[in-house]
């Protein structure tokens, strides 16, 4: 009976092996897909929370804007706006502005919008749901919505920018007769080193300049970054370099006053002729450079020229040597030169 | 074998014998079995190589994905956060509007006694970023495992004094950029401490 049970055991032991393995693989496998699965989930939460970071962030920044256009003024910007529209954030002519135009998806995939809810103030001057309507405040939600989620974020904005007396700036030179919309800068130019467009303007007093605006509308899809200088003469000593414009958010339908501003102030003397040359990222005036165009300047020409205290030019520096461009005797561009009251 | 006389005293025995043929028959079939079987644990240990290969590729991508993630997170609540405590920035350490930007700032976090304000810089070297306080080492706010892809500062004026700054941040993982990466924007406006 020994060697039956020995013998049973023999013949079948390659049999019991195989189910051994079999068993075995399948804990193996059920176990690693198991590990495989949690792998997936967790690179898919990973997945969700990188999207809710970018939406938190862009619901982030439209406060932000609010905010900003708040500082501006609350009685141009805040108080016209109707409870309960849905509005967008934006940046348009290189500025924060809310507005009904829907600027599309942002990063790809989400929309953000803006509504203003009005609020009440009870006895005690507390936020409530009902009482006095209190127009100095609204109430703000920022929705970023993407597939089926969505991210929000609410806050009060109050007036109290307007209580506070801050520093404030005025038109003091400027020229604002100019209606001509054509390109006659090629600036920036498409590689070409075209080079650079100037107008130069006169003091009378001695200020301090914080701000130039230049009237410009955008005529191709993204040309290059721009920013202004104020020189001596064309090619002259750099007396201030504007902040950098995004010249992609400039306005393509009509020309716009774009704001150069300049931080610190640039300190001008009286009765000093100075330039206002605009220059670009990377630079129009070196053929290869990268530069891509165009803008227009919005110009006048009249034959004893429309503004007497200076000229408009363009071409300066053109492909490589130092010159200061073409002098256009009848011509100005749109421009106003603010200073610090 | 013969010699067992165990063997011998069974030899006999017509169940016996019935039961060795089948054995016999049996050894025969093992051979065409082992085959099987060894072509069966061949085929599975493939099949769970190839699984295991794909569970540390999951996890090596997860990993990835968290590194994105939270550097991201990390270096957008800093640069924010120290944006709109700052006063002012130092325009000529800053570069503004180019993929490997630098933000100089004037602020009143952190001064040293008997200062009002001090400088803080944050920039990028291609693939770090990077953060220095005045007076003190330069130190790295992304880690090894990313790479920083962009790091654009603009600067958007409100009006004289109100000024915002918009930020794009391009974070991917070092090991997996393929994978593993993520563009994002944010805005903070310079409010000096309030």
């Amino acid at each position: 009976m020994m060697l039956f049970s020995r013998n049973y055991n023999f013949s079948s032991r390659s049999g019991f092996g195989l189910i051994e393995i079999v068993i075995v693989t399948a804990i193996v496998i059920v176990t690693l897909g198991a590990f495989l699965q949690a792998g997936t989930l967790s690179v898919r939460l990973l997945h969700t929370q990188k999207e809710s970071l970018i939406a938190t962030l862009l619901a982030q920044e439209g406060m932000e804007a609010v905010r900003a256009v708040r500082d501006e003024s609350w009685t141009a910007n805040i108080a016209p706006l109707v409870n309960g529209t849905t509005y967008y954030p934006a940046v348009i002519n290189n500025k924060w502005g809310i507005t009904t135009n829907n600027p599309g998806v942002q990063n790809g995939l989400y929309s953000r919008s803006i509504t203003f809810a009005q609020v009440s103030r009870n006895g005690q001057d507390d936020i409530a749901p009902s009482g006095t309507v209190d127009t100095n405040t609204r109430k703000v939600t920022v929705t970023v919505s993407w597939g089926s989620k969505q991210e929000q974020l609410v806050a009060y904005i109050t007036n109290f920018q307007e209580q506070l007396s801050l520093p404030t700036e005025s038109k003091v030179i400027s020229y604002e007769g100019a209606v001509t919309d054509t390109d006659i800068i090629s600036f920036p130019s498409a590689n070409l080193g075209d080079g650079d467009p100037a107008q130069s303007f006169t003091t009378t007093n001695a200020i301090s300049v914080t701000r130039v605006d230049a009237l410009l509308r955008r005529t191709t899809n993204t040309p290059s970054d721009i920013f202004a200088e104020i020189r001596t003469s064309p090619t002259g000593t750099v007396l201030g370099t504007s902040h950098i414009i995004n010249a992609s958010t400039i306005a393509t339908s009509s020309a716009a006053w774009i704001e150069f501003r300049f931080s610190p102030e640039v300190a001008l003397a009286a009765s000093t002729n100075y330039v206002v040359r605009l220059r670009s990222t990377p630079t129009s005036a070196a053929s290869g450079s990268g530069s891509k165009g165009s803008l227009d300047w919005v110009y006048l020409q009249t034959a004893s020229s429309p503004y007497s205290g200076g000229v408009a030019r363009r071409y300066i520096e053109k492909s490589g040597p130092l010159d200061t461009g073409q002098q256009l005797d009848q011509y100005d561009f749109g421009f106003k030169v603010y200073a610090l009251q | 074998m013969t010699s067992d006389s165990k063997y011998m005293r069974f030899n006999k025995n017509p169940q016996f014998k019935k039961m060795i043929n089948a054995a016999l028959r049996r050894s025969g079939i093992s051979l065409i079995e082992t085959v099987v079987y060894v072509g069966l644990v061949g085929l599975l240990t493939v099949f769970i190589t190839n699984s295991l290969i794909q569970v540390v590729g999951t996890y090596q991508r997860a990993r990835a994905e968290r590194e994105v993630v939270s550097n991201a997170r990390l270096i957008m609540e800093t640069l924010t956060k120290h944006i709109s405590y700052s006063q002012e920035i130092y325009n000529p350490t800053s570069k503004f509007a180019t993929s490997t930007g630098q933000i100089s700032l004037i602020t009143q976090l952190n001064t040293t006694p008997e200062h009002t304000t001090t400088y803080m810089d944050f920039w990028t070297d291609g693939s770090r970023l990077l953060m220095r306080e005045e007076g003190k080492a330069t130190s790295t706010l992304s880690s090894a495992d990313v790479t920083i892809t962009q790091f654009r500062v603009e600067e958007i004026f409100q009006g004289l004094g109100r000024q915002t700054v918009r930020i794009t941040l391009g974070v991917s993982s070092t090991v997996l950029p393929s994978v593993a990466s993520t563009t994002l924007n944010a805005t903070a406006a310079l409010r000096g401490n309030y």
